[in-house]
């Protein structure tokens, strides 16, 4: 990932305007291509805002971070915008924590909407909440203070908010393994398992359940197949992995996977991004795929890192699907005739009902429950900016 | 409806009586609220009767407070036969009490509270109303350019959301979407009431009988309706017809959205049609040939529940009859707090009563 490591030795140096330009233009370019890479590199850069950051206190820093982020989601990566949302949460988890050492006696309504993280509780109860007495979580503290008291906190939470940005890291970074890891559970020796292109993620996930038994693994073709989503490795690469590894490979194109259905053990696709009501993206084929497992009674597991989980629905979700180039489907025939159009759609939605589990860094989960994973990992303070 | 605890048939403790007490005043500050304001929800015009009687009965303990208001609201339960959404607003009221009082948790004094509640009456009803606008701003992201949206009934949430849409997407005098209207022959004139204001913002509309749904939900993009209640597994309690439209949408593979404010909440897990707590006179058997039976509302047709000992009040008019459409055929609800999945809905219900 040649983009990724420019730009990360050149956080370390350059000024902080120049990388966040940096890695607007890279990802609007689409120069930073993996899911992996686009959350790597805002993730350290938000790090890096933070350690340079002249915050006063916890709403300066939000302030800051959601001034960045807003500019980064312009690019349109779910990803970007997933850690993003990842890190205010966890700046106010941070500040809420410093805060409630100091204040003992809390608004119930509020802290228990703190505790819990529950954005309806705020909203059934917001309606009696009017000019209650100042409550005490609320923003800026109105008993006099030192003011070195106050720039103590603030280099604090600082430190803590690095910390805790580093751990976000770290969680990304090996969420891919972390997923592959519970591979074992889930494929046993001689079943068949199914799969859909050729994504790195299940290639990791197959790999490792490669170690410990020998099974056949089918892989379904969608020519072109160059056109499929970032997160996919080279075709004949993948293949020779697999079978390296002493696994059966039979490779098929899309009208295969009714006939080879009947015989197969369990389908695995990777998310390229999910909605919080249990359905994702996939790589553009993938939906049918599903369809045709259903139909036959057999599971549908999706592999997905939760930093690819966000609050959308089916409607925001499809609104992030990619088109490639045309060229991959009629060629470089120099021009085409006005009536005649070429779709060339990268990744499709999968709705929930087609989902049996997704297995994700952090164990495996019905799609039912993914809403509950997203009110973990985000604050609803947050929540879509475009409202 | 295991859970209703058998109401008590008069209030039986002695408080100091004021000329506003008596128990038929409640229902009247009721009705009052609701007919002054058309803007008005029951859940908030049950609140807002509710405060008016903390405001003029002086109640010197968190016991008295709270049982007077359960008592009360048993009382305005029992005489509405539309209970299901006021109920919502007297148990969200009740709960909001009960934590507020607590003196664990209380930031101010038992006093300043009531003095709160007492003061802040008529912001209650203009924040409901803020939650109506936020649920209309997700309109815009729920319906597409070009799409056909099926409804029917007289929500006002729904009806704010499309027209906030209407006046969004309009370009020139063109709006963006369709609307097919189900008409509802026992309350023609508020179909066409609701069919005129559409049209109106310009939203092209076609009407339908309610025999036709099936029929149009082919052409139907998706469906949009509001809910007088919503209930602990996510499902709804809707104008008549609103469970067959989405049992329909369910088999047509269209999605059906909810628009409904957080504060229609209902403490109800209905396990059928007939499990709501109260009867409903939609289907009554009869010889008698000629003559439609009798719609009016009458006494009677005491329902023997094996648990409970409430005296069912007069059964509900099949004109304002409602019915219960389960979770499994709603897409989505939007709420203030954005769209949600029913399980989300229901767990963030089992979080707040439990």
């Amino acid at each position: 990932m040649p983009y990724l490591d420019t730009f990360l030795k050149a956080l370390k140096t350059r000024p902080l305007e120049w990388s966040i330009e940096n890695l607007i233009s890279g990802l609007k370019r689409r120069q930073i291509r993996t899911t992996m890479s686009c959350v790597i590199a805002t993730a350290e850069l938000l790090i890096v805002v933070i350690a340079r950051s002249k915050m006063r206190s916890a709403e300066e820093l939000l302030i800051e971070i959601q001034e960045v982020g807003q500019r980064l989601i312009e690019a349109k990566e779910m990803v970007v915008g997933n850690i993003v949302r990842r890190f205010l949460r966890m700046i106010r988890d941070e500040a809420d924590e410093d805060r409630n050492d100091d204040v003992r006696d809390s608004n119930f309504a509020a802290s228990y909407a703190v505790t819990k993280g529950t954005p309806l509780q705020n909203s059934l109860f917001d309606l009696f909440s009017a000019s209650n007495p100042p409550q005490p979580t609320d923003t800026g503290r109105s008993s006099p203070q030192d003011q070195s008291n106050i720039n103590a906190d603030a280099e604090a939470l600082q430190a803590e908010a690095v910390d805790a940005g580093q751990e976000i890291l770290d969680e990304v970074k090996q969420s891919e393994s972390n997923i592959a890891g519970y591979a074992p559970e889930h494929i046993l020796p001689n079943e068949t398992i199914l799969t859909h292109c050729h994504n790195r993620i299940v290639q990791r996930f197959l790999l490792k359940a490669a170690e410990k038994s020998k099974f056949s693994v089918i892989v379904i073709e969608s020519h072109p197949n160059e056109l499929n989503g970032s997160d996919d490795v080279d075709a004949a690469a993948f293949l020779k992995s697999l079978a390296d590894a002493g696994l059966t490979v039979i490779s098929t194109t899309d009208g295969g996977s009714w006939a080879m259905m009947p015989k197969v053990d369990r389908v695995v696709l990777a998310a390229r991004a999910v909605g919080s009501n249990g359905g994702c993206l996939v790589s553009v084929g993938g939906p049918s795929v599903a369809g045709v497992a259903k139909f036959h009674g057999k599971p549908v597991i999706v592999l997905c890192g939760v930093h690819m989980i966000s609050s959308a629905d089916q409607i925001e979700l499809e609104s992030m699907i990619e088109h490639g180039s045309p060229e991959s489907i009629v060629g470089n025939t120099g021009g085409l005739p006005p009536n005649h159009d070429v779709e060339t759609i990268l990744q499709q939605y999968l709705p929930p009902h087609r989902i049996n589990l997704y297995i994700t860094n952090l164990g495996g989960y019905a799609p039912s429950y993914l809403y509950r994973l997203v009110s973990d990992q985000y604050s609803s303070k947050d929540s879509n900016p475009r409202l | 409806m295991g859970h209703q605890d058998p109401s008590s048939s008069s209030p039986s403790q002695s408080h100091p009586s004021s000329s506003t007490d008596s128990p038929s005043s409640i229902v009247k500050t009721y009705h009052r609220l609701l007919t002054e304001d058309p803007e008005l929800t029951m859940p908030v015009a049950a609140i807002e009767a509710l405060i008016l009687l903390l405001s003029e009965v002086s109640a010197e303990t968190v016991y008295e407070t709270l049982d007077l208001v359960k008592t009360q609201s048993d009382y305005l339960k029992s005489q509405i036969p539309n209970a299901i959404s006021l109920s919502a607003g007297t148990d969200l009221f009740q709960r909001y009490l009960l934590s507020s009082l607590n003196p664990r948790n209380t930031s101010g004094t038992f006093e300043s509270v009531r003095q709160h509640l007492v003061n802040n009456g008529r912001l209650f009803a203009s924040r409901a109303k803020a939650g109506r606008d936020r649920i209309a701003m997700y309109g815009r992201h729920i319906v597409p350019e070009g799409s056909v949206v099926m409804t029917h009934g007289g929500s006002r949430v729904v009806g704010a959301l499309l027209s906030k849409v209407a006046e969004e997407s309009a370009s020139g005098e063109i709006v963006s979407f369709r609307v097919i209207y189900v008409m509802n022959d026992a309350r023609s004139s508020e179909s066409k009431a609701v069919v005129a204001s559409l049209r109106a913002k310009g939203v092209p509309v076609a009407t339908i009988p309610e025999g036709a749904v099936g029929y149009a939900m082919g052409k139907v993009d998706l469906v949009m309706v509001g809910a007088e209640g919503v209930v602990e597994n996510g499902g709804i309690i809707s104008r008549l017809g609103t469970y067959q439209i989405g049992l329909l949408a369910k088999a047509a593979e269209k999605p059906f959205y909810v628009a409904a404010e957080s504060h229609k909440f209902v403490r109800l897990y209905p396990l059928d049609q007939f499990d709501l707590g109260f009867d409903q006179e939609v289907i009554n058997f009869t010889t008698n040939s000629g003559s439609e039976p009798d719609k009016t509302p009458t006494k009677g047709s005491e329902k023997h529940d094996y648990f409970s000992t409430a005296a069912l009040s007069h059964a509900k008019p099949a004109v304002d009859a409602v019915d219960y459409t389960p979770p499994g055929c709603v897409t989505a609800l939007i709420t203030e707090s954005g769209v949600l999945t029913p399980g989300a809905v229901s767990e963030e219900l089992i979080n707040v009563w439990w």
